[in-house]
């Protein structure tokens, strides 16, 4: 009796199971089968040999980033500029996600949600080539326009390492936050509006409402958004960080990350196996560090946790 | 995913660069050996008096040779050209030829790729800064043991023939274009005219660098007239042209001085030259006759030129430097040299032919390459197009459009002849002097020769420190070379420390070793 | 209905901040929009301006020149975009949705499956390998549809995270209650209650679609199934090699616009979602859930 109530029980999932079966499939396809190709990190890859029958080499392929002076330089910069950009960028998506549910003509809403994703449409490089409209020392809006009225002389902005985290972050913030926003909005418009109205006849405030109503309730995709951007974290924008600023040599010290230094040295000394092996050691840490914090959100609330 | 696209477009822009050296006109000739190579005789490819064609076997399959190559753009009539080309090569050859197209575009990506996955390749286009991989990565084939079915390579090519060796192993051989690498300024000949200059007031030499100081006067006439017009432009000046004044041994990093004479190998950037040539870019700079966005510009002094407000720029030059500038700017201009001019591996070896390790019959590709060379029906076809439609010979033996047909309404044209295995075995374009020729030869033979001409350094056993020494370059070479910084001497000092620590000394150890080992063996 | 003036001057200040909001993403596309019309000697001795001295059309004249071929690659963008979205619309939801589901046995291990895809990845290469070699997908439509468009980690859990958050346990108990399988429960009620997430999910993957320009660079080299980005990209390319190689023969490179054609062609890339774009907004929701368990 118990076990037919057991197949049963497992039974009725059968349906959902087969629903995701395209999906998983097509995940082994496109992601798993070729994820074998990361051993050639680990070996000095030939045609002939291909990617199974390549001589195993260890570490060697690694060493050209991690014996690197500029080492720590390229992994700090990768990793500082993550963690700006998801502050920044989570909190200005949640700002504006909740302004614009809030706004009363439908119109208008629909306008504001269009803009935000309209830099999405525009490639980094034709972003990079805005960016020296403004900041170029002969021609750039900034030194012919905008500093004149305030009295200050130009400055050469490509020379001056001082100035480029606060550039990149708005123009990561500026290129990105529409996601985010996007993604929030359709968080607070799942939201019950009864609670609102309920929190109303008690009196709560505005502000009150946002933060015991709208964010608790959109903790769950926050959560779930920081999560994968840990797991992203050794990863950086090539172009942001590489056309942006021009590739100048005086910014390199605010501006080389892990990605931009594997393009440089890989230009000559190329092949499979020093790039799987700077692709590798990006994903491993991500991987680390997602499995720890995941474990830490489980601990506080295992229904956030991604698994 | 995007990164790495983006990143391997920029790719694309560094070979670009590379190749703007290589760049020739239509009419770029060979070394030696080409006294036989007149026009009429041209149009009859020599076919049965060598022994390549002996080992021809016409009663068996013909064999397919999948020829990739270079093209302009994506012509309609792609598969007629090919259609043209199979019928030559099986009446000559008895194979079949599978033309594939590239545009420069997709290049980069798409050989990478085919290469790995080891698609139907048997010839391509390889070029020098990745023949380390492409050995160690075996997507080539080592020439040296198909030798024997290239005898007429070895012929027209001379000694340059050789040039595609590293250590025991030949990658590939050059195609027939000038062959060094000097720059020159280019100027605009109204201005300088009227500022009553003539070329001949100028000689500029490495020998006494006190000559440059001659064009910082230059600019400070044209400043004093033009006060708003930019004097100097573009993407390069001395102390970024590593090809030019050093035979740099295939990386920038340990190199032989003073135009290949000597045969130690040294750091360029520690050296005196090295030094007056920043220090000349960092005067201009503070003069203002350089641009003041120059270190972060990313457009060529052909652009900067034709938009009106820049009175000159530095590149390497041939002998029809004029005419060629001329075309891409719309201004005449004067051309002057700035270096010597030096013959190096390199410069013969930048780019080649391969043949490719997924070639089902290296011997059958190599006998077609090397009738590649030899045809001049074949680099004509390739290049013009069919005889009749695309083009015609002129009373002058030229090639050119016919009635009725101009550059845009032609359905096939390259004019890509210097990375075409053997342009002069074909027509030259109408508007080149008809002694062009004569002009090339002179020239090349004009050419210092380095001592180590022959000699392919093998990057491999340091690998990592040429990557690593990359990064330093990057992030150095332009502020100095332009004189962006403040203090040059500290600069200096800095990027050669950063360097040592890169590994610059292991790599200059390790070329001198490989260099004194061929040397002994000459 | 009668507003407090509190609750306007709040209206007021957050319309305000986002109509500045609005003109700094709109800003830069018009600075776009006008360099591409700018001349080209003005622009590179002026540099970009939003009222810049001399105009022409010469860019978009250049591009024109190839106008069947553009036609065409908008038109294979267009295809290969509706399908790819329809289908990353039906698979991500499918896939997500049970995964949704508290009860399903294995959800741990099937999320963890599903993220883990983000985190590793073999590179370029493997994947080329297999898709050209297994599949054949080199020089077919289907190269700019299946590699990895398709299906995303990312909207697979942001959808996931959404079904599980967003819709009460509740209605889906009425719903089994009332004798609904777990399929109509999907059709009729995740799928509707999840339209927000849905939308916006189809917008990031519409985009991602229509954006790329990486799959056709590697698999097509037949200029008859070239996408829209895939094309333009390629132009911009060719012209600079073009530029790079010297010729006698160059009347026609003459003509060509270097700096202006670059921002023509970024804006003729961006030119058909701009006037679609009107049209997919009636879809975005604001929308209010319906009391399905107060009836």
């Amino acid at each position: 009796m118990k076990a037919k109530l057991k197949i049963n029980r497992m039974w009725q999932f059968v349906p959902l199971y087969f629903m995701m079966l395209p999906g998983l499939i097509y995940l082994f396809i496109n992601n798993y089968i070729p994820m074998a190709g990361i051993v050639v990190a680990f070996k000095k890859f030939n045609v002939k040999d291909g990617i199974f029958g390549s001589p195993w080499v260890g570490f060697d392929n690694f060493q050209f980033l991690l014996s690197t002076n500029d080492a720590f330089i390229i992994i700090r910069n990768t990793l500082l500029y993550n963690i700006a950009f998801i502050i920044v960028n989570n909190i200005v998506g949640i700002f504006l996600a909740i302004i614009i549910c809030d706004v009363l003509s439908e119109r208008l809403k629909k306008i504001y949600q269009s803009a935000i994703m309209l830099p999405f449409l525009i490639s980094i490089v034709v972003v990079s080539y805005i960016v020296f409209a403004f900041l170029s020392h002969e021609n750039g809006m900034l030194n012919n326009s905008v500093l004149p009225i305030i009295g200050a002389s130009p400055i050469q902005w490509y020379n001056e390492p001082k100035w480029w985290p606060l550039i990149l972050i708005i123009t990561n913030c500026w290129k990105g936050v529409g996601y985010g926003t996007l993604i929030y909005i359709a968080g607070i418009a799942g939201i019950d509006t009864s609670l609102y109205e309920a929190a109303e006849l008690d009196g709560a405030s505005k502000w009150q409402q946002i933060v015991n109503i709208t964010l608790p309730c959109l903790i769950p995709s926050v959560v779930i958004l920081l999560l994968m951007s840990i797991g992203r974290i050794f990863y950086s924008d090539f172009g942001l960080f590489y056309q942006v600023p021009q590739n100048s040599g005086s910014l390199y010290s605010v501006t080389n990350t892990i990605d931009t230094y594997v393009y440089r040295a890989l230009i000559s000394a190329g092949g499979l196996g020093r790039s799987a092996a700077a692709g590798f050691f990006q994903s491993i840490v991500g991987f680390a560090l997602v499995l720890t914090s995941n474990a830490v959100v489980r601990k506080i609330n295992s229904e956030n946790a991604m698994f | 995913m995007r990164k790495k696209s983006i990143s391997l477009m920029l790719a694309l822009v560094l070979l670009l660069t590379l190749l703007a050296g290589c760049g020739g006109s239509s009419q770029t000739d060979s070394t030696v050996n080409n006294s036989q190579n007149t026009t009429e005789e041209n149009n009859t490819s020599s076919s049965g008096n060598d022994s390549a064609n002996a080992d021809i076997d016409f009663d068996e399959e013909p064999y397919e040779v999948h020829y990739l190559y270079f093209v302009s753009q994506e012509s309609p009539q792609q598969s007629k050209i090919n259609e043209a080309v199979n019928e030559l090569a099986l009446k000559e050859l008895n194979m079949k030829v599978n033309l594939i197209p590239m545009t420069f575009g997709t290049y980069s990506e798409q050989i990478s790729v085919m290469l790995a996955a080891q698609e139907p390749l048997d010839i391509f286009p390889a070029f020098s800064s990745n023949f380390a991989t492409y050995i160690e990565s075996e997507y080539v084939v080592n020439l040296h043991d198909y030798l024997e079915y290239a005898p007429d390579i070895i012929e027209i090519f001379g000694e340059d023939a050789y040039a595609g060796y590293i250590g025991d192993f030949l990658i590939g051989f050059s195609q027939m274009k000038e062959r060094a690498y000097p720059i020159g300024l280019i100027v605009r000949k109204d201005i300088f005219d009227e500022l009553g200059y003539s070329v001949d007031d100028f000689s500029v030499t490495t020998d006494d660098y006190s000559s440059y100081d001659q064009i910082t006067e230059l600019f400070a006439k044209v400043k004093e007239a033009y006060p708003s017009m930019t004097c100097l432009d573009g993407t390069s000046i001395m102390a970024l042209e590593t090809l030019t004044f050093v035979d740099n041994l295939g990386n920038n990093f340990g190199v032989l001085e003073d135009y290949g004479q000597t045969t130690t190998v040294t750091n360029w950037f520690e050296s005196e030259q090295y030094k007056t040539f920043c220090e000349i870019g960092q005067k201009w700079y503070r003069e203002g006759y350089t641009s003041a966005d120059i270190a972060v510009n990313q457009d060529s002094g052909e652009i900067k030129l034709k938009a009106g407000n820049t009175f000159s720029f530095i590149t390497k030059i041939k002998p029809n430097t004029a005419v060629e500038k001329l075309a891409q700017t719309g201004y005449e201009v004067e051309v002057i040299p700035l270096s010597g001019a030096m013959k190096n591996t390199n410069a013969v070896s930048g780019a080649v032919f391969a043949i490719a390790s997924a070639s089902e019959d290296p011997k059958k590709a190599m006998q077609f390459m090397n009738w590649t060379y030899k045809s001049g029906e074949f680099n004509d076809l390739i290049n013009w197009g069919i005889e009749g439609e695309d083009w015609i010979v002129n009373e002058d033996g030229m090639a050119a459009y016919p009635e009725g047909v101009d550059a845009n309404s032609v359905s096939y044209h390259n004019d890509f002849g210097w990375i075409y295995p053997n342009q002069f075995a074909g027509h030259p374009w109408v508007g080149n002097p008809t002694d062009i020729w004569d002009q090339y030869r002179e020239y090349n033979n004009s050419l210092i020769k380095s001592k180590a001409f022959g000699f392919t350094f093998d990057s491999r056993p340091v690998a990592t420190e040429e990557a690593q020494l990359n990064v330093v370059y990057d992030q150095y070479s332009k502020n100095l070379a332009f004189g962006i910084v403040d203090d040059l001497e500290k600069g200096i000092k800095e990027f050669n420390e950063a360097l040592y620590a890169a590994g610059l000394q292991k790599m200059i150890d390790e070329k001198q070793r490989q260099l004194d080992e061929w040397l002994a063996s000459q | 209905m009668v507003m407090s003036k509190g609750l306007k001057v709040y209206q007021v200040i957050i319309n305000i901040i986002l109509i500045l909001v609005t003109l700094a993403m709109i800003l830069p596309l018009v600075l776009l929009f006008m360099s591409s019309i700018t001349e080209e000697s003005t622009l590179i001795v002026n540099g970009y301006s939003f009222f810049p001295e001399k105009l022409s059309l010469e860019a978009y004249e250049y591009i024109m020149q190839n106008a069947t071929t553009v036609f065409r690659a908008y038109g294979i963008t267009i295809l290969v975009t509706v399908i790819g979205t329809l289908g990353n619309l039906l698979l991500t939801s499918m896939l997500a949705y049970p995964l949704s589901l508290k009860e399903l046995p294995g959800r741990k291990v099937i999320s963890f499956y599903v993220f883990f895809t983000m985190l590793f990845s073999g590179g370029l290469v493997p994947s080329y390998i297999m898709w050209t070699t297994k599949f054949g997908i080199k020089n077919t439509i289907w190269a700019y549809i299946l590699p990895n468009f398709l299906m995303s980690a990312f909207n697979i859990i942001l959808v996931r995270t959404y079904f599980s958050t967003n819709i009460p346990v509740d209605i889906y108990e009425s719903a089994k209650i009332d004798g609904a399988g777990y399929m109509r429960i999907y059709w009729k009620i995740a799928l509707p209650l999840g339209k927000p997430i849905l939308v916006t999910v189809g917008l990031f993957a519409g985009l991602a679609y229509w954006n790329d320009w990486t799959n056709g660079l590697y698999y097509i080299n037949k200029s008859e199934l070239l996408s829209i980005q895939t094309l333009l990209n390629r132009m911009i390319r060719d012209i600079q090699a073009l530029q790079a190689q010297s010729t006698i023969d160059s009347g026609s490179l003459m003509k060509v616009p270097q700096v202006s054609i670059r921002m023509a062609i970024a804006f003729v890339a961006i030119i058909p979602i701009l006037i679609i774009y009107p049209f997919l907004q009636k879809y975005f929701a604001s929308g209010i859930m319906i009391g399905a368990v107060k009836g």
